[in-house]
């Protein structure tokens, strides 16, 4: 335990990479001049989009409370600034405060509408809500504004989310050409690469998706960078390529040892039975995700999910899908919610949440987890129309599931009860022959 | 935890949360500077005219200057570069109705791998320029390049010259104008900057109007004259359609907003006298303190001022900025 303990600490340490040396100068301008004029307000709220962005881009959680700090300070000197309650909007919505986010972003858009990033987190905040239908106006009304890269991935992403995974590739497609031949330097360029990986992994389309991974490894410094690594390792496992998929998924936590990449990595080592490297992943995601109570509430879901996949703490799994789909309300809010109350064996209420999922989203995982709830709820059919929905989309879904789904399915198919008429019908002849043959040695020797 | 379906979770999570890094230019621009809590035009800093000067060469007399400075906050934290699919232009009206006679268009390549860009100068009209509108210069950006006809051109990154108080302008803590705490907000600050210089001659008039203007696909994004004009006197609900608008427009569609300054101050054009050294009302050069004499002109004040004074280190010869910070 000491040496887990250890080892999840040394992993923390390195939660943070560096962030790049341009934001690293330029955060340490603004915080001297922050500190030099105590009364600069505007300084203050520029240091607050840094330290956002640093979050961002590092996944480095600590910046979150160094950006709302500064936020304080510059809301302090000036209640109310627009300019600085649009990037306290923007950190809400960071730290999952969905509802709060919203309702302050839409103030700073209502007062003044050239405050396009309140309105970005607009639509962020409405689609983590589920409120797809707003999100969709709100996409539209930015559209006629900023055209951007940033809002056609957003697009993109909701088109994913409606079940057309074509038409969201297309727009990703388009994103990522049009970052391309943009400015503002490479940073952020990874992130079109990955999401574009994703989207082809998610399709099962594994030569597209290794391409844009590949891309995005080549311009993505720190938390991309793992990101990259790990998607690789997504597409040589679905290639079968275990070991190399290993590899790469070790390299990802080593850069940034996120909960969902131990999580993935352990998952890895179980499919090749290296059962103890697995057991410490798992327990690195379960101290790493609760390590502190804004990772707990920003890892709510992965943490709900990961424990219900591996049947631990199922209690605890519900009580945080249960948090989850309180604080927002989307479509993997649904998903945790019904996948976690399976686990906990509540599955008629489980089929109810199923009814929550409002759009078909082509997402092999989403038809997985419906196809053993259908199966659990005693819907034969149901389930082995997920199952099949499943494998369709994506036959390597997931490192440890796919399989799952094909034996779950194969049981369908071949029903129990038939199954069991066929051994017992098996057993009666063994019994039958094994009777006969002992009748046949203890029969009386022939009268002669 | 299965491999697809956590990766694109979390990376869709972490994209809303870039909300803004995918929008840098949405991020940082709300801290625009010319305007205060400006969202930059457009969207994008790179389209975004901070200051325009004209004013005789000191070294040069026989020259004018025109800068046009861009990307509030340049460098922070990314590095400042022109937009490779706009043009930016020097509006020139040699006659006084607000219509431009000369345009001088600069136009980038894409940024290359060591963060340079190809730079193009050219003028239009072919009879207004007397070059047969052909490419004027030709060059990288950080490089003073020779100009055909006689002239200088260089794009880069500079420090941002203008120097005022702008927390005390937004009353930030409850400030006020030389109130004891006033400071350059811009102190240390960079811009991308654009600085042409041309025979006098060649604007077709000693007495002409500059403005500047950025244009993407056909729209522009922005446009600037003299200083401030927007961030003061344009209520936020108009300042999207003051930066798409036209000089020649300016009084009658923003009259009301500069009352009796109106027929002083609009249309936004710098009028500059090329054959005198005088400053600000007089084009501008790099050192006037535009707040203010603006100030002053507004309140009938002589006194008025922001109690900021320049702080940066102008040359008296090409390129006349201070180097970056």
């Amino acid at each position: 335990m000491r040496l887990r303990i250890r080892l999840a600490l040394a992993a923390f340490a390195v939660l943070a990479p560096a962030a790049s040396l341009a934001q690293s100068s330029a955060i340490r301008q603004f915080e001297e001049r922050v500190k030099r004029d105590p009364l600069d307000g505007i300084s203050s709220t520029i240091l607050a989009d840094l330290y956002l962005r640093q979050a961002r881009q590092t996944g480095d959680l600590g910046a979150y409370e160094k950006a709302d700090g500064a936020l304080q300070h510059a809301l302090q000197l000036q209640p109310g600034d627009p300019g600085a309650s649009a990037s306290k909007a923007s950190l809400l919505y960071s730290e999952h405060r969905f509802t709060e986010a919203l309702d302050l972003a839409s103030s700073v858009y209502q007062k003044d509408s050239r405050f396009l990033q309140a309105l970005v987190t607009v639509a962020d905040a409405q689609m983590s809500l589920g409120r797809y239908a707003d999100a969709e106006k709100t996409y539209q009304e930015l559209s006629g504004k900023n055209s951007t890269p940033p809002l056609l991935a957003r697009i993109a992403y909701l088109e994913f989310l409606k079940g057309n995974t074509e038409q969201a590739i297309t727009l990703m497609l388009r994103a990522t050409e049009q970052r391309r031949a943009s400015d503002e330097a490479s940073e952020g360029a990874a992130w079109y690469e990955l999401r574009l990986g994703d989207l082809y992994l998610s399709a099962g389309r594994f030569e597209d998706a290794n391409q844009h991974y590949q891309e995005a490894l080549v311009k993505a410094t720190g938390y991309d960078r793992a990101m990259a690594e790990a998607g690789l390792g997504n597409v040589l496992a679905a290639q079968g390529d275990l070991a190399s998929a290993i590899a790469a998924y070790e390299r990802a936590v080593r850069l940034h040892p996120q909960p969902s990449l131990l999580a993935n990595l352990g998952d890895l080592y179980q499919k090749g039975g290296r059962l103890a490297e697995a057991q410490r992943q798992y327990e690195a995601v379960r101290l790493l995700a609760a390590s502190a109570p804004l990772n707990e509430s920003v890892y709510m879901r992965e943490l709900a999910v990961f424990l219900s996949d591996h049947d631990m703490e199922l209690p605890r799994a519900l009580d945080l899908a249960r948090r989850d789909w309180a604080a927002r309300q989307d479509i993997y809010g649904a998903d945790t919610l019904a996948w976690a109350l399976y686990k906990n064996g509540r599955v008629q209420e489980a089929a109810d949440a199923l009814q929550l999922i409002k759009y078909n989203t082509q997402d092999a995982k989403l038809y997985y987890h419906a196809g053993l709830i259908w199966k659990a709820h005693e819907d034969p059919a149901r389930a082995r129309d997920s199952l099949e929905k499943a494998l369709a989309i994506n036959p390597h879904f997931s490192i440890l599931q796919a399989d799952d789904a094909r034996k779950v399915l194969d049981e369908i198919k071949s029903p129990l009860p038939n199954s069991n008429r066929l051994l017992i019908g098996v057993v009666l002849v063994m019994v039958l022959a094994l009777g006969a043959r002992w009748a046949m040695s203890r029969r009386p020797l022939p009268v002669l | 935890m299965s491999n697809s379906q956590l990766q694109k979770r979390t990376g869709w999570a972490a994209f809303c949360v870039m909300a803004v890094l995918g929008v840098p230019t949405i991020s940082l621009a709300a801290d625009h500077l010319d305007a205060p809590g400006l969202t930059s035009p457009g969207g994008d800093r790179r389209l975004d005219i901070t200051d325009v000067y004209a004013f005789q060469s000191p070294s040069h007399p026989n020259n004018a200057v025109l800068i046009m400075n861009l990307f509030p906050l340049a460098g922070v934290p990314t590095p400042g570069s022109f937009h490779p699919d706009a043009s930016y232009e020097f509006k020139i009206d040699n006659n006084g109705d607000a219509k431009e006679d000369l345009t001088f268009r600069i136009t980038f390549s894409p940024v290359n791998a060591s963060g340079e860009q190809d730079l193009l100068l050219r003028c239009t009209p072919a009879s207004a320029c007397g070059f047969n509108g052909a490419v004027l210069a030709r060059g990288r950006t950080g490089n003073t390049i020779q100009v055909a006809g006689g002239g200088l051109i260089r794009a880069g990154l500079f420090d941002d010259p203008f120097f005022f108080d702008l927390n005390a302008f937004k009353h930030v803590a409850g400030r006020t104008f030389c109130d004891g705490h006033q400071t350059n907000f811009f102190k240390g600050l960079n811009v991308m900057s654009i600085v042409l210089e041309v025979p006098r001659d060649q604007l077709g008039s000693d007495h002409v109007g500059v403005w500047a203007r950025t244009e993407l696909n056909g729209e522009q994004i922005d446009r600037m004259g003299r200083p401030a004009i927007n961030t003061v006197f344009i209520p936020n609900a108009s300042k999207n359609s003051f930066n798409a608008g036209i000089p020649r427009n300016d009084a009658r569609d923003f009259s009301d907003f500069l009352g009796n300054f109106a027929g002083v101050l609009l249309p936004d054009v710098l009028t500059v006298n090329t054959a005198s050294t005088a400053g600000f009302l007089n084009g501008r050069r790099l050192q006037d303190d535009v707040i203010d004499i603006e100030l002053q002109v507004i309140t009938g004040n002589p006194a008025a001022g922001d109690c900021v004074a320049n702080d940066s280190a102008f040359t008296t010869t090409f390129p006349y900025l201070a180097p970056p910070n």
